[in-house]
C-alpha cells in the first residue's frame, strides 16, 4: 500500500476546499444578507447613496382628537428640520449636521433657542442619516446584528439588533415576505424614565424610485396611546437651502 | 353657516418669527415692544424683536367656511380633504369639525375615527377612555398604562423619596453631631482654661486680631 496515497488524497482534494472555502468568503452572512434584501426593497442602495435631501409632508395626531401638521425635511449630512403646525402656531425643530436649535412659540420659546448635544441624542440623531444608518453601516461606524426572528401581528420579521456608533441600542425588525423594515424599538427617556418606544411602519409605496412607509404609529411599550403620523406626500432631492438648518443669528 | 360666515374674520395675520416660526391668527395688539396675537384658545404675546415680519394672509378660518358651505351633502371625501387641509395648517378644531362630518357619513371610517381621537374596540369605535378602561388600563397622570407599571412608577418615586429623606436625616445627624463635637470641643477648652490656668506655649489663642500662639515667656530662660 503507497503511503503517500492519503496524503496525496488530501492534495487533490485542495482546489476543491479552496473553491468552498471562497464560496463561503464570498457569500453575505445572515446579517449582510437581511441588510441588503431591506436596503433593495427601499430601492436599492445606489438610489440611497444618491438621495441628496427628502421633504415628507403630512399630519400626526394623538389621543383627545389632538392634530397637528408637519413637515421633516433631511439633508447631507445630517441636516434635520421639522415643522410642526398646531392651533395657530408653528414650531421649529432643527439641526445642522452639529448644533441643535428650536423655537417653540406654543411653548412661549419666540426666539430660535440651541439646544444641548444630549437634546440631539434623546431626540434621535438617526434621524438626521437622510440615506437610513443601515446604509454602509460599517464604514459610519454601527453594528447590526441578527438576533432572531420574531412573529409580528403582520408577519415574521427579522430581528436586527443596531448598535449605533454614539451607543444607542435599537431594534429594527424586517419582515421576512416584503423585506421591509416594519417596527422599530428605540429607548428613550419620557418624564426621567426609561422607556421603548415602539413604532410600526406602514403603506409602504414608491416614491419616485424609493419606497416609504406612509404611516408611522409610535406608542410607548405596554401602553396603549399612540400617536400617528400619515405622510401625504414626498419630495426627493428637493432644494433645500443649507441656511434652513442653520441657527439663526 | 351664514352666522359662522360672517363672525369669521376675512383675513388672518401671520406674525414670522426668527429661524421660521409662525403664529397665525388676530392681532389685538401691538406696540413698540411686543405683538399679541389671538391664535384661537388665547392670546399668544411676542416681543417685537422676536418678530420678523407680519403678513396679512387669509383667514383659515374663513376659508374652512368658504370650503364647507360648497360641499355637497353626503360627500364624505370632501369632508376628509377639508379635515387633511385643516389639520396640515395646524387647525386641530377646525379639522375635528371636519372629520366630525366624514364619521356622520361614514361611521366606520378609520382615518376620520383616529384623527377624532377613538379607537377601534371589540369592531366598534369608541372614545379611549372607553376602549383602554375595558382593556384593563388605568389612566395615571395624563398616560394609560397597566396597573403593574403605575405601581412600578409609584414604587420608585416612593423609594426615590425614601432616599433623598435617608440623605436628608443622614446630612442632619451629621451637622448635629459635628455641632455637638465643636460645642464639646469648646466647652472642653473653657473648662481647661478655667481649671487648668493660662494657655501654654504653642497653644493658639483664640482672640482673632493679635498673636496666633501664646507668646514664649522671656523671663523662664
Amino acid at each position: 500500500m503507497n503511503r503517500e496515497t492519503p496524503m496525496r488524497h488530501h492534495l487533490n482534494a485542495l482546489p476543491l476546499l479552496g473553491i468552498l472555502l471562497a464560496a463561503a468568503c464570498a457569500a453575505p452572512s445572515p446579517v449582510d444578507e437581511v441588510v441588503a434584501s431591506s436596503l433593495a426593497a427601499r430601492g436599492g442602495i445606489e438610489k440611497l447613496r444618491a438621495l441628496r435631501s427628502i421633504r415628507q409632508t403630512g399630519t400626526v395626531s394623538a389621543s383627545g382628537g389632538r392634530v397637528a401638521g408637519i413637515v421633516r425635511e433631511v439633508k447631507r449630512p445630517g441636516m434635520f428640520r421639522l415643522e410642526f403646525s398646531y392651533e395657530g402656531t408653528t414650531s421649529v425643530f432643527a439641526n445642522d449636521g452639529t448644533t441643535g436649535w428650536q423655537v417653540a412659540p406654543l411653548q412661549g420659546q419666540f426666539e430660535p433657542q440651541a439646544m444641548p448635544p444630549e437634546a440631539d441624542a434623546a431626540g434621535g440623531a438617526d434621524q438626521r442619516d437622510v440615506e437610513g444608518y443601515l446604509v454602509d453601516w460599517r464604514e459610519k461606524g454601527h453594528v447590526v446584528e441578527l438576533v432572531g426572528r420574531e412573529q409580528l401581528p403582520g408577519g415574521e420579521a427579522f430581528k436586527l439588533k443596531v448598535t449605533l456608533k454614539g451607543g444607542t441600542v435599537r431594534y429594527d425588525y424586517v419582515d421576512v415576505a416584503t423585506r421591509q423594515v416594519v417596527r422599530a424599538d428605540v429607548p428613550r427617556i419620557l418624564k426621567g424614565r426609561p422607556v421603548v418606544l415602539e413604532t410600526t411602519f406602514s403603506d409602504f409605496r414608491d416614491e419616485g424610485g424609493l419606497v416609504f412607509p406612509h404611516v408611522l404609529e409610535t406608542h410607548v411599550k405596554d401602553r396603549p396611546q399612540a400617536v400617528r403620523i400619515v405622510v401625504k406626500k414626498v419630495e426627493i432631492n428637493p432644494d433645500l437651502d443649507d441656511a434652513r438648518f442653520q441657527l439663526p443669528r | 353657516m351664514v352666522i359662522a360666515l360672517a363672525a369669521a374674520p376675512l383675513f388672518a395675520d401671520v406674525v414670522h418669527l426668527k429661524g421660521g416660526g409662525r403664529i397665525t391668527g388676530e392681532i389685538v395688539e401691538q406696540t413698540a415692544e411686543s405683538v399679541t396675537v389671538n391664535i384661537g384658545g388665547g392670546n399668544l404675546s411676542v416681543g417685537a424683536s422676536s418678530v420678523v415680519r407680519i403678513e396679512k394672509s387669509t383667514s383659515p378660518v374663513q376659508e374652512f367656511r368658504t370650503r364647507a358651505a360648497s360641499i355637497p351633502p353626503g360627500d364624505a371625501e370632501a369632508w376628509r380633504e377639508l379635515g387633511d387641509w385643516a389639520a396640515s395648517g395646524g387647525q386641530a378644531t377646525l379639522a375635528g369639525e371636519a372629520y366630525s362630518q366624514v364619521v356622520a357619513i361614514l361611521p366606520n371610517d378609520p382615518e376620520a375615527n383616529r384623527a377624532l381621537g377613538r379607537v377601534q374596540y371589540n369592531g366598534a369605535w369608541v372614545t379611549e377612555a372607553e376602549a383602554y378602561r375595558a382593556q384593563g388600563f388605568v389612566e395615571f397622570e395624563g398616560e394609560w398604562m397597566t396597573p403593574t407599571e403605575r405601581q412600578s412608577i409609584l414604587r420608585d418615586r416612593e423609594a426615590r423619596e425614601a432616599a433623598d429623606q435617608k440623605a436628608w436625616e443622614a446630612q442632619m445627624q451629621a451637622e448635629a453631631a459635628e455641632k455637638r463635637e465643636r460645642e464639646a470641643q469648646e466647652e472642653a477648652d473653657r473648662r481647661a482654661f478655667m481649671t487648668g490656668g493660662l494657655p501654654q506655649y504653642g497653644d493658639p489663642i483664640p482672640w482673632g486680631y493679635g498673636p496666633a500662639s501664646w507668646p514664649v515667656q522671656p523671663f523662664s530662660q
